[in-house]
């Protein structure tokens, strides 16, 4: 079964200065797989993340999941399809409302589906899967760790039986050695269910354990995507190699600080911008990436928005050098 | 561990005592003596409160009269317990109902926030700009002086105050991720608000509940100090106060008094289990 | 006198010559007198003249509470029962606030996580910095005012004497720390502590952040204490490593031989977590113990899979087990 899920979602946050968050995004997820929308803040991963939810509307464009389209349902329409898109959150602390006790809440979005099973035997097994007891069920959220919450989280989006898990950040605020049971579980949970992951993260090592695809985001549009083991291996664009190259912090050498690290910070792009959002932050910036640049195919399944990447002169060994001055390290706010 | 029953209740009897305990203040147990003198008051009071006795007039306290007679020879101990019926019962009600229409109308301004937020702010903003005797005259001009008017008074007074306060509490809750996540459940607005939004922003709201009973009973008794609201010689903390302003300088001093201490307590029991409300929610 | 100072010597001076920071047996407890919770079990640390020491650990294993305890601002109802905390000769525990105040700053100087917070909304950057180098120094208005321009400068803010007009709201979340660390290196301490740098920040920020102080600590001659749960990026900044667990020091020595020969198999443990195998995904089961619910034996036998009886029974003793590495465990 093929599910496609092709939102092309447009989002003005602030009309006023018309940036959108989210611009021009053509993102298809395949059914049993998991995809990860890798991006810093700003990328607009969260925000794409939550269109495809539906807890935010998109001003233009369309989310097509298994043949429906959704974004025009309003909220009642909608409903049904609830129970097949579900969300996994990234700070468990908030995740849970307090003043509820975690069997409470679980039990309120397992209602979206009910069955034959009996509401208290259903939550203890939910609980059991994700490695709790079913005595959490009583507990509320305070007295319960960080990695215990999002066990529980992760319990409530599949008591639903969704065909479509969306996580955002959900190992971000767990220690290292946390991460990686999360993790696990996740992956398993996967195995057993046939379930598809989108998995929000800025995380490259959850990534590189988790994802079959990777979708490279940066200010709001997508910059690089394809299968993990060739965007990491093989990355195609400046941004993604510099975010790996971030990533590597034993890895320094002045020739690779030089060529590939990405300088500066965050310019929000005016509205008259039409080019390249990583102009004045990437070192081989020039003259034509000022023109709009179009994501292209490099390898099947591998693209990347960069016309140096579609000639080809960012691949393999080949490692084009800095054009723009080390030293310029852009605006600062 | 694996035996124990599944359940998802949350009431053990441990809990519900740790909920319990802080009421063993005094400032609750002060707020329980004001409510049973308001109930038992008939029995305890030695007196009728407006029986007029001439031939008692302005005598200081005594064994006879614990507080002391006032101008017209009514004994001053049982009109203000008698008073604390009218008080109390105008304060609770008042802002009861300021609560029960202002909380609402605040928690759906704070977390539709639109054209609603707007004419809702707009409109509480306008009351509260309006000086409150000068409000509380025209109103009463208006509609006729009774206890039923006060009690309204005092509740349109404190409506703006609980809208506010409920709006600007509920605001930051509106994003947080358990919201999002009711929302993901298919919860209707009027469900998250009330299950979700309300329960975990009641802790300011009712310390401010307390607050504005101490406050309802200044109202009062100030309405009263100018002849609006309770009329005489039906007793109410205030209007005595009112009467016996002036003998203080005969040296009569229980007239007032008296009552005046009545307040003055009242306020702090309701004040202290404000502030104690509050800080149990600080945390 | 002597005897005492003998022994308030921490196990771990051996690691150099006359440390300029040693922690010896330092106890921090809260909660009632009568039955105190302990959040650093007489834990031990020692810090070379120089050297960049990390300090790595999960979250609630108190290796922030240390660097609290070393600028001795624990927080309210906690408080540090015992032990001693060596400072270039004096031992900070028994100094009067007065000195302690001439220290912070001046000799020891902090970099925490989220700068921005720390820096006073209603003053320029470059007035915060100047104010804290004439406090420590006496120096002028003017000298002072010279001083943070060029340190601005040195770590990489661009005109640095218009950026030193701005306030605080001004600058992102990178050069926010930039101006964090300018403050903690204006009055060129022997000891800069950074806990948690760069957490939170974008990946992109993080390597830059991590240069500046790098390139700063280095050209200062400082030493640097950096705390942070990442042991990737402990190992990219620093040549000793102590791994703390639930209030004690499991081990110690240099990043070198910590994470390539460890010796305590929570320090494996987190290795594998940062470096998974191929196709792996590596995790540490259970967590971290709450303080005050820990019994006798070491922190971590409940989740460590070589843990035998003797390990829950007895805390073992750090020991020297190589030369200059030191370990917590009853494991050879």
């Amino acid at each position: 079964m093929r599910k496609a899920f092709a939102p092309r979602g447009r989002h003005a946050r602030r009309t006023a200065s018309a940036v959108a968050a989210v611009d021009g995004i053509d993102l298809a997820l395949q059914a049993g797989t998991t995809t990860a929308l890798v991006g810093e803040s700003g990328s607009g991963k969260s925000t794409l993340a939550r269109l495809i939810v539906r807890l935010h509307d998109a001003d233009e464009g369309t989310i097509v999941f298994d043949g429906q389209e959704i974004q025009a349902l309003d909220e009642k329409a909608f409903r049904p399809l609830r129970r097949r898109v579900q969300m996994v959150f990234q700070n468990p602390l908030t995740s849970f409302d307090p003043s509820q006790t975690i069997g409470a809440s679980i039990l309120e979005t397992m209602r979206l589906a009910p069955d034959d099973e009996p509401e208290q035997e259903r939550l203890g097994r939910l609980l059991s899967e994700v490695g709790l007891s079913p005595r959490f069920a009583g507990l509320r959220p305070r007295e319960m760790s960080g990695g215990e919450l999002q066990r529980a989280g992760i319990a409530r989006a599949l008591s639903v039986r969704p065909d479509l898990v969306v996580m955002d950040e959900p190992t971000s605020a767990l220690d290292m050695s946390i991460q990686g049971q999360v993790l696990e579980l996740l992956a398993d949970l996967q195995r057993r269910h046939r379930l598809t992951y989108l998995l929000v993260t800025h995380d490259l090592r959850a990534v590189r354990m988790m994802a079959d695809r990777v979708v490279v985001m940066y200010l709001g549009q997508v910059v690089e995507e394809g299968p993990t083991e060739a965007v990491f291996g093989d990355p195609r664009h400046p941004y993604t190699r510099g975010l790996l190259y971030a990533y590597d912090l034993s890895g320094r050498d002045e020739e690779r600080d030089r060529d590939v690290r990405i300088r500066g910070s965050l310019r929000t792009p005016r509205p008259g911008d039409v080019g390249c959002r990583l102009v004045g932050r990437c070192p081989l910036s020039a003259d034509r990436c000022g023109e709009p640049q179009a994501l292209a195919e490099l390898a099947p399944g591998h693209r990347a928005r960069c016309w140096r990447a579609a000639e080809g002169q960012i691949a393999g060994d080949r490692q084009p050098h800095a054009t723009t001055d080390p030293t310029d390290l852009g605006e600062l706010t | 561990m694996s035996a124990e029953p599944v359940t998802a209740a949350a009431w053990t009897p441990a809990r519900i005592g740790s909920r319990l305990r802080p009421l063993l203040t005094p400032y609750w147990a002060l707020l329980l003596l004001f409510a049973l003198v308001a109930l038992l008051a008939p029995l305890i009071a030695p007196y009728d409160p407006i029986q007029a006795d001439l031939e008692a007039k302005l005598l200081p306290p005594s064994s006879a009269h614990l507080f002391g007679t006032d101008e017209n020879g009514m004994d001053i101990f049982s009109r203000v317990l008698y008073a604390t019926r009218t008080d109390l019962v105008v304060a609770v009600l008042g802002v009861a109902l300021a609560f029960v229409v202002g909380v609402p109308i605040g928690a759906l301004c704070g977390y539709l926030g639109g054209w609603l937020d707007e004419l809702f702010n707009r409109t509480s903003e306008i009351v509260q700009s309006i000086p409150l005797f000068l409000f509380a005259l025209m109103i009463f001009a208006a509609l006729g002086n009774s206890k039923t008017i006060l009690v309204a008074v005092v509740a349109i007074v404190n409506i703006p105050i609980f809208l506010k306060l409920t709006r600007s509490v509920v605001q930051p809750i509106k994003n947080q991720d358990y919201i999002a996540a009711a929302r993901l459940a298919g919860q209707p607005t009027s469900r998250i608000v009330l299950r979700h939004v309300l329960p975990n922003t009641l802790g300011p709201i009712v310390s401010q509940a307390s607050i504005s009973a101490a406050y309802a009973i200044q109202i009062t008794a100030g309405l009263a100090f100018i002849g609006l609201g309770v009329e005489l010689p039906h007793p109410e903390w205030g209007s005595m106060i009112q009467q016996g302003a002036p003998l203080i300088m005969n040296g009569d001093w229980w007239v007032s008094v008296f009552p005046g201490l009545a307040v003055l307590l009242a306020v702090v029991a309701f004040g202290g289990i404000g502030r104690q409300i509050a800080r149990r929610y600080d945390r | 006198m002597s005897v005492a100072q003998t022994q308030s010597r921490s196990v771990l001076a051996g690691i150099a010559d006359d440390p300029l920071l040693e922690i010896s047996g330092l106890v921090v407890e809260t909660g009632p007198q009568r039955r105190p919770i302990e959040l650093l079990r007489s834990i031990e640390l020692a810090i070379p003249r120089g050297a960049r020491v990390g300090v790595v650990g999960e979250s609630g294993s108190g290796k922030s509470m240390t660097a609290s305890a070393i600028l001795g601002v624990l927080p309210d109802g906690v408080r540090a029962r015992s032990g001693t905390i060596r400072f270039d000769g004096r031992d900070l525990m028994t100094l009067p606030e007065r000195e302690l105040r001439r220290i912070r700053g001046g000799e020891i100087s902090l970099v925490s996580q989220n700068a921005v917070a720390s820096l006073n909304p209603l003053m320029t950057v470059g007035a915060q910095i100047a104010k804290v180098c004439r406090e420590h120094t006496g120096v002028s208005k003017a000298e002072a005012w010279a001083r943070t321009v060029e340190l601005l400068d040195a770590l990489g803010i661009p005109e640095p004497d218009v950026r030193a007009r701005s306030y605080p709201h001004h600058f992102s979340g990178g050069m926010a720390q930039r101006v964090a660390i300018a403050m903690a290196l204006i009055c060129s301490p022997q000891l800069v502590i950074a806990d948690e740098p760069t957490t939170g920040l974008d990946a992109t920020i993080q390597a830059q952040v991590l240069e500046v102080i790098d390139g700063s600590v280095k050209a200062s001659g400082a030493a640097l204490l950096l705390i942070s749960h990442d042991l990737a990026v402990v190992r990219a900044m620093c040549d000793i490593v102590a791994v703390v667990y639930a209030g004690s020091l499991l081990e110690y020595g240099p990043a070198d031989e910590v994470l390539n020969r460890p010796l305590s198999p929570y320090t494996q443990g987190l290795i594998r977590c940062m470096d998974p195998p191929e196709g792996e995904i590596a995790f540490i089961p259970g967590r971290i113990p709450e303080p005050g619910t820990l019994g006798a034996g070491c922190p971590f036998a409940e989740r460590c899979e070589q843990a035998t009886d003797a390990c829950r029974a007895q805390q073992p003793a750090l020991r020297q087990l190589r030369p200059d590495h030191w370990v917590s465990c009853h494991h050879e």
